[in-house]
């Protein structure tokens, strides 16, 4: 119950915040007030708020509570991403004055032709990561409140459309702003109580020479019909269909070694001490395998290594290209605030970044039956079961809360970038075409993400972060700092960086990457294709005799700093 | 690949001379622009040039003129236009059938644009004996319309030249400067010191508007020119109307050409709320939506009359409103048309000037 009034407290005030309290927060008679810009700290919190998204807050934690520390190597290719970011794009980017990166190539290029293709490839960007968000939605509101996974989908989709829609932008600084203070709490407040337990010697180890066990009497239900393999003898109290077999509520059935079906919807309770019983989707790992870097691991088909290195190369280079995040940065009046704003940021989302695993890593305690419903994209909304009682639901309440600000700040922002993408860069039309175009994006998000129920939220941010990696980031990067490309280097880069990063996150998307080395290449191919489209960006930029005109007069106003005071 | 495009008009009149002679006159009755009274000229224009029967010349809503034989044009001519504007996807020239009295007579017809959108209709009407040849329209009605987005683009030229020319006047209108300097004059015995700060306001005001000439500026800076306009007319009028001010915060980096909304809120005050009798009230909003922003200025004041504003803005009548008329002018130049000024106003309704502007 708390957790759920927490979820609808976030939202309800995220509604509010953007829509009525603002008109009164800013309307004053006095110019000074009123002309005030943002400062860089409220600007950072924005950005923050911006940035925490479910793929982080949910998706992590989930990966890490099946393969451990091999995924630490994604928080740093995160925080590359944004150091990279902050020091090479934010400040440049906000110079130039363009608003989004369609806009920026077109002025840095003089190719209003390239501005929708280069549109189309940040709403595929925009549209994968929306996916995850949503999903998230789904998961977290059928854990807490026990809908269904559509009604989570449905209701969020719906109720950020028609907060934007409605004009709920109006402030969208100050409110996601809030939401980063809900976020940040979501993270400490496990943290604090789980380090108390730990100093007090009251945790359950994590890395221990079996498997995952259950360390009180649980009851797991099965949202969806699930293969899980009990490998010792096991007497658990059944309710719902096992093996095809219609039990009576309370049936207590001993199970032997093997591989049962678990219809969707039932509910089966295992006893303390019980070895959990996988889905045999999930690899099984002991402690000290889970806790080992580079083991045998599930991860590219089997090599870790190559997953750690890929997904960094991934995430450094798809933070980069991410086209909601850039946005952000307009808010400041110059390039020396988005500087000031990126180092705030930074101090922001490192401590947040640190404390994440630790939800991922406790949720083998918390949530064991997670191994075994194979949801675990629950495992930071599990971390309440790691204490009893009244606190169990008050750390719920916190970290739901921060999972409800994370997918809806994140949500809108996304939003906001797909649909100004189409009805401003590939379009050039007003208000009421962006509501459309809010709309659309909204309900075709909401459609394609009751398909992803059974993809994990880290796959979607995977191909997303791909598909930017490849071509926005190159792009940006580029654009900024080379003087040599050209507009038919853009084009190839994004064809063959662009297309290839879709096609493979496509294949992903429906299952057809296979196993193996080729399964490693094709579902973390970032390793071969930021490469790739950064060297056809070059060799075709270098080959082309058309060269972009005005260079000096583009780059003097991206690099130089502003002057302290113009005389004007 | 196609190959070189070849002229379709072929010369059906005696000579090249005659021709082009033909077209130059039907360019210049579109000069114009297309309505009531260069319409019969155009019509005859395209009639000798396809030595064609009959020839009727629509805008997007009526029939215009006619040439040639008469028909009964105005019976259906409508429907049909209607029809063809509607069906604009294909835009290939098409053909209907009109009854006259018993025979039935097949009628050309083809859509003119202007500058991609679609303006009004040319129908013609063929001799029995030569049938016209479909694409030799398309290209007339694609001269009529060159000629009619050139005579456009004319005009907007000459437009730019004086909005650029009013806006440079209407910085800083003498009648503003007398008014202030009056109101600083009055307080100069009985409040040297209220006296004193509209000087320094004053002389910020002029320094912004006579700084060497930037086209653009960002919101901010916009909003200070506008504080200490505001602060000169205050001192005036006293505190005879209100100001409140509503600004997202995410506006106020957005570049916007150079006295924007001063002009507005200078329209507001001269024309809104002086004129008023009791306490006005002056609202400057400001809205982030996503790529763009718009920013409102409204007041309470006694409105404009919605013709009189019609005809200002239309530029037919270049006496009224000034100002407004130099933002709507630049707003459109710089951001193209789909950004611009929309005023909403009544005779006593106050008046709300919205100005839209991608970020």
């Amino acid at each position: 119950m708390i957790p759920t009034i927490a979820v609808l407290g976030v939202t309800v005030l995220t509604l509010g915040l953007g829509t009525i309290g603002l008109r009164f927060a800013r309307t004053t008679s006095n110019f000074f007030v009123a002309s005030r810009s943002v400062h860089p700290v409220w600007n950072a919190f924005a950005v923050s708020g911006e940035a925490m998204s479910a793929a982080s807050y949910l998706g992590l934690p989930a990966l890490v509570m099946v393969f451990g520390v091999d995924l630490l190597w994604s928080l740093i290719g995160w925080t590359v991403g944004f150091l990279m970011l902050s020091l090479f794009i934010a400040a440049p980017m906000r110079r130039s004055g363009a608003y989004t990166i369609p806009e920026f190539v077109e002025s840095r290029l003089d190719a209003p032709g390239l501005r929708p293709v280069v549109a189309v490839v940040v709403i595929v960007v925009t549209w994968f990561f929306l996916l995850a968000q949503l999903k998230g939605a789904g998961v977290v509101v059928r854990e807490l409140v026990g809908t269904p996974y559509w009604v989570g989908v449905a209701a969020v989709g719906v109720l950020v459309a028609t907060n934007l829609s409605a004009g709920g932008m109006r402030g969208i600084t100050f409110v996601q702003g809030f939401q980063f203070f809900f976020i940040f709490l979501g993270i400490l407040v496990p943290f604090v109580v789980v380090s108390a337990l730990w100093f007090q010697d009251e945790t359950e180890p994590i890395v221990t020479d079996g498997f995952p066990a259950f360390i009180e009497d649980t009851t797991a239900t099965y949202a969806n019909a699930t293969s899980i393999e009990v490998t010792e003898a096991t007497r658990a109290v059944v309710d719902g269909t096992l093996d095809g077999e219609r039990l009576a509520s309370g049936t207590v059935v001993l199970l032997d070694p093997g591989i049962y079906e678990v219809g969707a919807d039932a509910e089966i309770t295992w006893p303390a001490g019980a070895a959990v019983p996988f889905s045999v989707d999930i690899q099984r790992l002991r402690g000290i395998e889970w806790v080992e870097p580079d083991g045998d691991k599930d991860l590219a088909g089997g090599h870790p290594r190559y997953f750690a290195i890929a997904s960094l190369i991934s995430q450094a280079f798809g933070i980069m290209g991410m086209p909601h995040i850039v946005v952000r940065f307009y808010t400041n009046p110059n390039g020396r605030e988005a500087r000031r704003t990126s180092v705030w940021f930074m101090l922001m989302i490192v401590p947040y970044y640190a404390m994440l695993p630790l939800l991922g890593a406790n949720a083998r305690n918390a949530g064991p039956e997670l191994f075994s419903t194979g949801a675990t994209d629950s495992a930071t909304v599990s971390i309440g079961g790691l204490v009893g009682g009244a606190g169990a639901d008050w750390i719920t309440a916190a970290v739901s809360a921060g999972a409800a600000a994370a997918f809806l700040s994140t949500s809108s922002g996304l939003l906001i970038a797909m649909a100004g993408a189409f009805s401003h860069d590939i379009r050039a039309a007003g208000v009421p075409q962006f509501r459309r175009a809010i709309w659309v994006g909204a309900l075709v998000s909401i459609g394609a993400a009751l398909l992803v129920e059974s993809i994990n939220i880290s796959s979607l941010i995977g191909w997303s972060s791909t598909i930017a990696a490849a071509s926005l980031a190159p792009l940006m990067l580029l654009g900024i700092w080379w003087t040599g490309l050209t507009r038919r280097g853009t084009i190839a880069m994004l064809a063959v960086g662009g297309g290839v990063a879709t096609i493979t996150g496509l294949l992903g998307l429906f299952g057809l990457v296979g196993d193996g080395w080729m399964g490693a290449l094709l579902g973390q191919p970032s390793i071969w294709i930021v490469p790739l489209a950064f060297a056809t960006a070059i060799v075709v930029s270098r080959r082309d005799r058309i060269k972009v005109g005005d260079l000096g007069h583009k780059f003097a106003l991206m690099h130089l700093p502003e002057r302290a005071g113009t005389p004007s | 690949m196609i190959g070189p495009r070849r002229a379709r008009i072929r010369p059906r009149a005696k000579d090249s001379s005659e021709v082009l002679a033909i077209i130059n006159e039907l360019s210049r009755a579109v000069r114009g622009g297309m309505h009531e009274q260069s319409a019969p000229g155009l019509a005859e224009g395209v009639l000798q040039l396809l030595h064609a029967d009959a020839v009727a010349i629509t805008d997007d809503r009526q029939l215009l003129g006619t040439a040639g034989v008469e028909l009964e044009w105005e019976r259906t001519i409508h429907e049909h236009t209607q029809h063809v504007l509607e069906q604009r996807r294909s835009a290939r020239p098409t053909f209907y059938e009109m009854t006259l009295g018993r025979t039935t007579r097949s009628v050309a017809v083809a859509v003119i644009t202007n500058d991609e959108l679609p303006v009004g209709t040319l129908h013609v009407v063929m001799p029995a004996d030569a049938p016209l040849d479909l694409s030799e329209l398309q290209e007339l009605s694609a001269l009529i319309s060159s000629q009619l987005q050139l005579a456009e683009l004319e005009q907007s030229r000459v437009f730019a030249a004086e909005a650029e020319l009013r806006a440079l006047r209407a910085q800083v209108s003498p009648h503003f400067l007398h008014n202030a300097l009056t109101a600083i004059a009055g307080l100069v015995n009985t409040n040297p010191e209220r006296a004193r700060e509209l000087i320094a306001v004053l002389a910020e005001f002029l320094r912004v508007t006579f700084r060497p000439q930037t086209p653009m500026t960002t919101f901010a800076e916009e909003l200070r020119l506008v504080e200490a306009y505001l602060e000169l007319e205050r001192a005036r009028f006293g505190d005879r109307f209100e100001i409140q001010l509503n600004i997202a915060p995410e506006t106020l980096v957005v570049e916007i050409p150079f006295l924007t909304i001063q002009p507005l809120v200078e329209n507001a005050v001269r024309h809104g709320l002086e004129a008023r009798s009791g306490p006005g009230k002056l609202s400057i909003i400001a809205e982030d939506a996503g790529p763009e922003i718009a920013i409102h200025v409204e007041d309470n004041g006694v409105g404009i009359d919605p013709d009189a504003l019609s005809t200002a803005m239309e530029g037919t009548d270049s006496s009224f409103h000034v100002g407004i008329l130099s933002v709507d002018t630049r707003l459109r130049a710089r951001f193209g048309a789909e950004y611009g000024l929309t005023i909403e106003t009544g005779a006593d309704a106050g008046t709300k000037a919205t100005v839209r502007l991608p970020k």
